[in-house]
C-alpha cells in the first residue's frame, strides 16, 4: 500500500504540471458560459485581492519600527497569499487542469492556515494584554490631565529656559544637542531646530578644542570624573558665521528619564573682555605719556641748566629780598663760591658794599617797575673791575606779580679792550696809508681790475683826474709797450694770490710816457681768493731814461767793436797776404843775390883780391841774415794766428830732447854745466811750448857762451799760484831797467857783433805764453847772468792725456 | 835740342831762379835734355797743343807762383790728362808760408820743395832732386 502510495507520490511529483489526465473543467460537467465565467472571474478577484493584502502587510511592517508580533504578520501574509494561489489555480483549471499542483498548493495553504492558528492561540493572551484603543484614549486623557497639572512648573522652567539671559544648551551622552534656547540662537546664530540632535562640537566648539571636548566627555561617561563640570570657565566659542567669541561657561550634569544630560550655561563675555583690554591699554598709554612728559621735563630742565651753566654770561635770579635763588656755573667760577654757598645769600654777602648797593639798586628798580632794564654794571673781580652789560627782568607768579629778578650779565671788558686795540690799529693803518700816499703812487682795483681808488700821486703822474680813473681799468694808462704775455703773467700771478713785481711803462693822459716800479699785492678774503689788488708804484722814469741812454750807448759801442773787429779781421787777412808775399817775393831776390854772389866766387874767385873776397862774403852774410830775419818774422806772425791745441806736455822729456838737440854731448864748443831739475807735466800746445823752451835754452847757451864754465839751470816753482818754469844762466845778463824791452820784437840789448840774433825769439816766447794765459818775465844783472821765467795756468784739455 | 827726347821740363818765370837751377843741373849733367818754359801758358801749349803726343818728359819741375797759369792750375791739367796723369811732377816754391802744400798733394804732386835762400843749400836741393828723379827713380813706362 505504502509501495503503491510511494509510486503514486513519485508519479504525482513527476506529473505535477501534467494536465493530460483530466479534461479541462469546461468539459467536465455542464458548465454554462455564464456559470463558468462567474466562477473564473470570482476566483481571479479573490486571487488579486489575496495577493494585494500581503503586499500591504509587508509594506506596513517595513514602515513600522515598533511592530510587535512580527512573525504573526508574516504568517498572515503567507496564509492569505497561499489562499489567493488556490483560487488562481482553480480559475486556470478551466483550460489547464493541473490538479496535482492545485493539491499541493491546497496542502501548503492548509499548513500555513494551521500554523497561523497555532500562533494566534499562542499570542492571543498577549494581544489581549495590550491596551485597547479605548483604554489608550482613556490613558492619554489621564496623562493630559496630569500634564495640565504639572504644566505651571514646566512652563515656568520653559519660561526660564526661554528668557534666560544666558545661552542654555542641553546635550545628551552622545554629545548631541537636545535643547537650545533663544539666547543660544541669538548668541551662536544657529536656529534651535537646526541644532537638534547634532553634535555640539560641530556647532560652537572651535576646531582646536573639539578633540579635548570629546575626550573630556568620554572620560566623564566612563569614569565619572571631569575637570570642568560645576566650574566657571572662560573660553572661546564660535558662531555659525565662524567668528570666535569669548564666553564664560558652566556645565552641570543631570539625569532625566534615566538618561544623563548636560546643561550648559554660556555667557558672552567678549565685550567685557574688550573693555578690560581697553582699560589696560589706556592705563599703559597713560603711564607711557607720563613717563614721556617726565623725560621731556627732565630734558628741558637739563637743557635750560646746560644753557645757563655753559653761558658765557653770568646768569642769576634773586628774590625780592635780594636772596639768590639761582646762579650759573660762570658766576660760581668768577666769584669763587659754590652754588650751595650762594643760594639764600644776598649780594652783600658776596660783594663789597659799594658794588652790592649798585646791584641792589638796579634789582629794586626792575622789581618796582616790573620791567626789563639793560644797564652797564661795574663788577669787582680778581683781576680788577670788569664792565658788564646786565639785562634784568622780573619773574612773575601765577597772579602776574613779580616774585624774583632774573639777570643776565655779559662781560664787555675784553670787547672794550679789543675795540681800543682795533682803534689803535686803524689809526696805525691810517698812518701807514698816509705815509704810503705821501711817498708812492697807489691804486686799488677790485678783483676784476676796475679801479676803485687812486691817490694824489697817481693822478699827478698820470695827469688824469680821479673821476677819469675810478671805474676804469688799467688799460686807460696802458702804453702798449709791454708784450701781452707779460700782462697775462701779471694777472695770472696776482689772481693766484701772489705778489707781482715789475717795471711798467705807462701812458699819461697827455700821451707822454712814464715808468713805474710796480708792486701789486692781492688782498685775500677768508677763502684765500683775491677780492682786491693794491698796486704800489714808484716813478722810475728818470732812471729808465738813463738806462735807455746807457743801453743805447752800449749798443753803439758794440757796433763800434764789431766794426773794429771786422776791420781787424781784414787787417789780419791783409797781414797774412803780406806775410805770404814777403816770404815769397823777398826770398826770391835774396836767393838771387846769394846765388849769383856764389857764382861770382866760384867762377871769378881767382880774379878777386882779398878785399874783393871780403866784400862778396859780406854780401852773402848780410843776405843770409836778411833771410833769417824774414823767416823769424814770419814765424812770429804765424804764431799769432795759430790755434793752440792744449795737451798734457811732459816738460822733463821735452827739455832733455831740446838740450840734446841744441848742445849734443861732445860737440859742445864750450863746456856747459847743466842742472836740470825734475819738471812736472804742464798743459799747452806741444809745438808752441817746445818753441818756448828752444828759444829760452838757445838764448841761455848763446849768452853764456863766454863763461867758463857756462852754467845753465832749468827748474820749476810756483809763482802767484801758477806753475812756473825758469831757465837760469850765468851769462852776460842784462840791466834790469831794460827788461821791459826784452820781449818786444826787434828789441835787442846786445849788439849784433856781440851776439847774433834777430830780436824776435823772446817776443815769440812772450806771444806764445800769453796765448796760453800765462806770463813771462825775466831778471838779470849785467855780467851775472839772467833768469827767464814763464808760467802756465792749469790748462783746459783739448783731448786726453798723451 | 831734340824735341822728342826730353828728360826735364822746367816751368819757371823767375829767370834768375831758372838760371841757378839750370846751372846746378848742368853742373851734374842732368840738363842735357831740358826744356825751360817761362810760364804755365807756354807749358800747356807745349804739353797739350795739337793733341800733343810727343814723348813726355821724365820729370816736370813747376814753380808755383807764376803769372797767367799758376803752377797749381798746370798741375791740375797735367793730372787730369790721360797721357800726363802719371808723369812725376815736383813743385818748387820760394815760400814756407804757402797755403797750397796740402792742395798740391791732393792734386797728386810727387814732391814739394821750398827753395832755400842759402845758395849752397839750394844747389844741394836741386842736385838731389835731379839725380833722384832722373837716375834713381824708375818712371812709369
Amino acid at each position: 500500500m505504502f509501495h503503491l502510495m510511494g509510486r503514486d507520490i513519485s508519479d504525482f511529483i513527476r506529473k505535477l504540471f501534467d494536465t493530460s489526465d483530466w479534461p479541462p473543467r469546461w468539459h467536465c460537467g455542464k458548465w454554462t458560459e455564464f456559470h463558468g465565467w462567474l466562477y473564473i472571474i470570482s476566483d481571479l478577484l479573490i486571487w488579486s485581492a489575496y495577493f494585494s493584502i500581503p503586499l500591504i502587510i509587508i509594506r506596513y511592517i517595513s514602515r513600522r519600527q515598533d511592530i510587535r508580533f512580527i512573525r504573526l504578520y508574516f504568517l498572515f501574509a503567507a496564509f492569505i497569499l497561499a489562499c489567493g494561489s488556490t483560487h488562481l489555480l482553480d480559475a486556470v483549471a478551466f483550460w489547464q487542469p493541473a490538479y496535482r499542483l492545485s493539491a499541493l498548493v491546497l496542502l501548503i495553504t492548509g499548513i500555513l492556515s494551521w500554523v497561523t492558528v497555532f500562533y494566534l492561540v499562542k499570542y492571543l493572551p498577549m494581544a489581549f494584554a495590550l491596551k485597547s484603543s479605548g483604554e489608550l484614549e482613556t490613558e492619554i486623557e489621564q496623562r493630559k490631565k496630569a500634564e495640565w497639572l504639572s504644566r505651571d512648573s514646566e512652563r515656568q522652567v520653559q519660561d526660564l529656559f526661554d528668557a534666560a539671559p544666558d545661552a542654555v544648551i542641553v546635550i545628551n551622552e552622545e554629545g548631541h544637542v537636545v535643547k537650545w534656547n533663544p539666547k543660544a540662537e541669538s548668541l551662536f546664530g544657529w536656529p534651535a531646530k537646526e541644532t537638534m540632535d547634532r553634535p555640539l562640537s560641530d556647532l560652537i566648539i572651535p576646531q582646536r578644542y573639539r578633540a579635548s571636548h570629546n575626550r573630556g566627555l568620554a572620560r566623564y561617561l566612563s569614569t565619572g570624573q571631569s575637570d570642568i563640570l560645576g566650574k566657571n570657565l572662560e573660553m572661546q566659542a564660535c558662531t555659525k558665521e565662524g567668528t570666535e567669541i569669548d564666553v564664560a561657561l558652566s556645565i552641570s550634569p543631570t539625569v532625566t528619564n534615566g538618561r544623563r544630560l548636560f546643561i550648559g550655561f554660556i555667557r558672552d563675555i567678549t565685550w567685557q573682555r574688550r573693555s578690560q583690554e581697553e582699560i589696560r591699554h589706556l592705563n599703559a598709554d597713560l603711564e607711557r605719556r607720563v613717563a614721556e612728559r617726565t623725560r621731556e621735563l627732565y630734558e628741558s630742565q637739563q637743557l635750560v641748566q646746560a644753557i645757563v651753566d655753559n653761558s658765557a654770561a653770568v646768569i642769576y635770579a634773586k628774590d625780592l629780598r635780594g636772596q639768590y635763588l639761582l646762579v650759573n656755573q660762570l658766576y660760581c667760577e668768577l666769584f669763587h663760591h659754590s652754588k650751595e654757598e650762594v643760594l639764600g645769600k644776598t649780594d652783600y654777602d658776596i660783594f663789597n658794599r659799594e658794588a652790592a648797593d649798585a646791584f641792589r639798586d638796579m634789582d629794586l628798580r626792575v622789581a618796582a617797575g616790573n620791567q626789563t632794564l639793560r644797564e652797564a654794571e661795574k663788577v669787582p673781580q680778581d683781576d680788577g673791575t670788569h664792565t658788564y652789560i646786565s639785562v634784568k627782568s622780573t619773574l612773575k607768579d601765577a597772579r602776574g606779580l613779580p616774585y624774583a629778578v632774573i639777570g643776565i650779565s655779559t662781560d664787555i671788558t675784553e670787547t672794550k679792550a679789543v675795540e681800543e686795540t682795533l682803534r689803535k690799529s686803524l689809526q696805525e693803518v691810517s698812518d701807514y696809508k698816509f705815509a704810503l700816499d705821501e711817498s708812492a703812487i697807489v691804486a686799488i682795483t677790485d678783483q676784476k681790475g676796475i679801479i676803485t681808488h687812486v691817490n694824489d700821486n697817481f693822478c699827478k703822474i698820470s695827469k688824469y683826474d680821479r673821476e677819469d680813473l675810478i671805474g676804469q681799468d688799467h688799460r686807460i694808462i696802458n702804453s702798449g709797450f709791454h708784450p701781452k704775455t707779460m700782462i697775462r703773467d701779471l694777472w695770472v700771478t696776482i689772481a693766484h694770490g701772489k705778489i707781482w713785481r715789475g717795471e711798467l711803462k705807462n701812458k699819461a693822459k697827455d700821451g707822454s710816457y712814464y715808468w713805474v716800479d710796480t708792486t701789486i699785492v692781492p688782498f685775500l678774503n677768508e677763502s684765500g681768493k683775491p677780492y682786491q689788488y693794491v698796486a704800489i708804484r714808484a716813478d722810475i722814469t728818470h732812471r729808465k731814461k738813463v738806462e735807455e741812454e746807457f743801453h743805447k750807448l752800449n749798443e753803439e759801442l758794440e757796433d763800434r767793436v764789431n766794426l773794429r773787429t771786422v776791420q781787424l779781421e781784414s787787417a789780419r787777412k791783409e797781414m797774412e797776404a803780406f806775410a805770404y808775399s814777403v816770404s815769397h817775393d823777398l826770398r826770391a831776390p835774396l836767393r838771387g843775390v846769394l846765388g849769383f854772389t856764389s857764382m861770382l866766387e866760384d867762377d871769378y874767385g881767382s880774379q878777386l883780391d882779398s878785399e874783393g873776397q871780403r866784400i862778396t862774403s859780406i854780401i852773402k852774410n848780410s843776405t843770409l841774415k836778411m833771410g833769417q830775419l824774414i823767416d823769424d818774422l814770419l814765424a812770429f806772425s804765424r804764431t799769432g794766428k795759430q790755434e793752440i791745441v792744449v795737451r798734457t806736455v811732459d816738460m822733463g822729456k821735452m827739455v832733455r830732447e831740446i838740450i840734446d838737440e841744441l848742445a849734443p854731448v861732445g860737440s859742445d864748443p864750450h863746456r856747459i854745466e847743466w842742472t836740470v831739475h825734475s819738471l812736472p807735466a804742464a798743459h799747452g800746445d806741444i809745438h808752441m811750448i817746445r818753441q818756448v823752451w828752444v828759444n829760452l835754452i838757445s838764448n841761455a847757451i848763446k849768452y853764456s857762451g863766454r863763461q867758463e864754465p857756462a852754467r845753465i839751470e832749468i827748474g820749476h816753482f810756483t809763482h802767484e799760484g801758477q806753475l812756473s818754469f825758469f831757465v837760469r844762466d850765468n851769462g852776460v845778463g842784462f840791466n834790469n831797467k831794460y827788461k821791459d824791452k826784452l820781449f818786444r820784437v826787434f828789441q835787442r840789448l846786445h849788439k849784433a857783433e856781440e851776439f847774433e840774433g834777430t830780436g824776435v825769439g823772446l817776443a815769440l816766447v812772450e806771444k806764445i805764453v800769453s796765448k796760453h794765459g800765462g806770463r813771462v818775465w825775466a831778471d838779470g844783472e849785467p855780467g851775472n847772468g839772467a833768469r827767464f821765467c814763464f808760467s802756465l795756468p792749469e790748462g783746459r784739455y783739448d783731448d786726453e792725456y798723451i | 835740342m831734340k824735341q822728342d827726347l826730353i828728360d826735364i821740363l822746367l816751368v819757371e818765370d823767375n829767370p834768375l831762379d831758372a838760371e841757378l837751377t839750370l846751372r846746378e843741373l848742368k853742373k851734374h849733367h842732368l840738363a842735357n835734355h831740358l826744356v825751360h818754359l817761362n810760364d804755365g801758358e807756354e807749358a800747356l801749349e807745349f804739353l797739350f797743343a795739337n793733341g800733343a803726343t810727343r814723348s813726355l818728359p821724365k820729370l816736370i819741375l813747376l814753380d808755383i807762383q807764376m803769372p797767367k797759369v799758376s803752377g797749381i792750375e798746370l798741375l791740375q791739367h797735367i793730372r787730369s790728362h790721360e797721357l800726363t796723369r802719371t808723369t812725376p811732377v815736383v813743385i818748387l816754391t820760394s815760400s814756407k808760408e804757402d797755403p797750397d802744400v796740402r792742395r798740391c798733394y791732393d792734386l797728386g804732386v810727387n814732391s814739394y820743395i821750398v827753395k832755400p835762400v842759402n845758395f849752397e843749400r839750394f844747389s844741394e836741393a836741386i842736385r838731389t832732386l835731379g839725380m833722384y828723379w832722373l837716375l834713381i827713380n824708375h818712371p812709369p813706362t
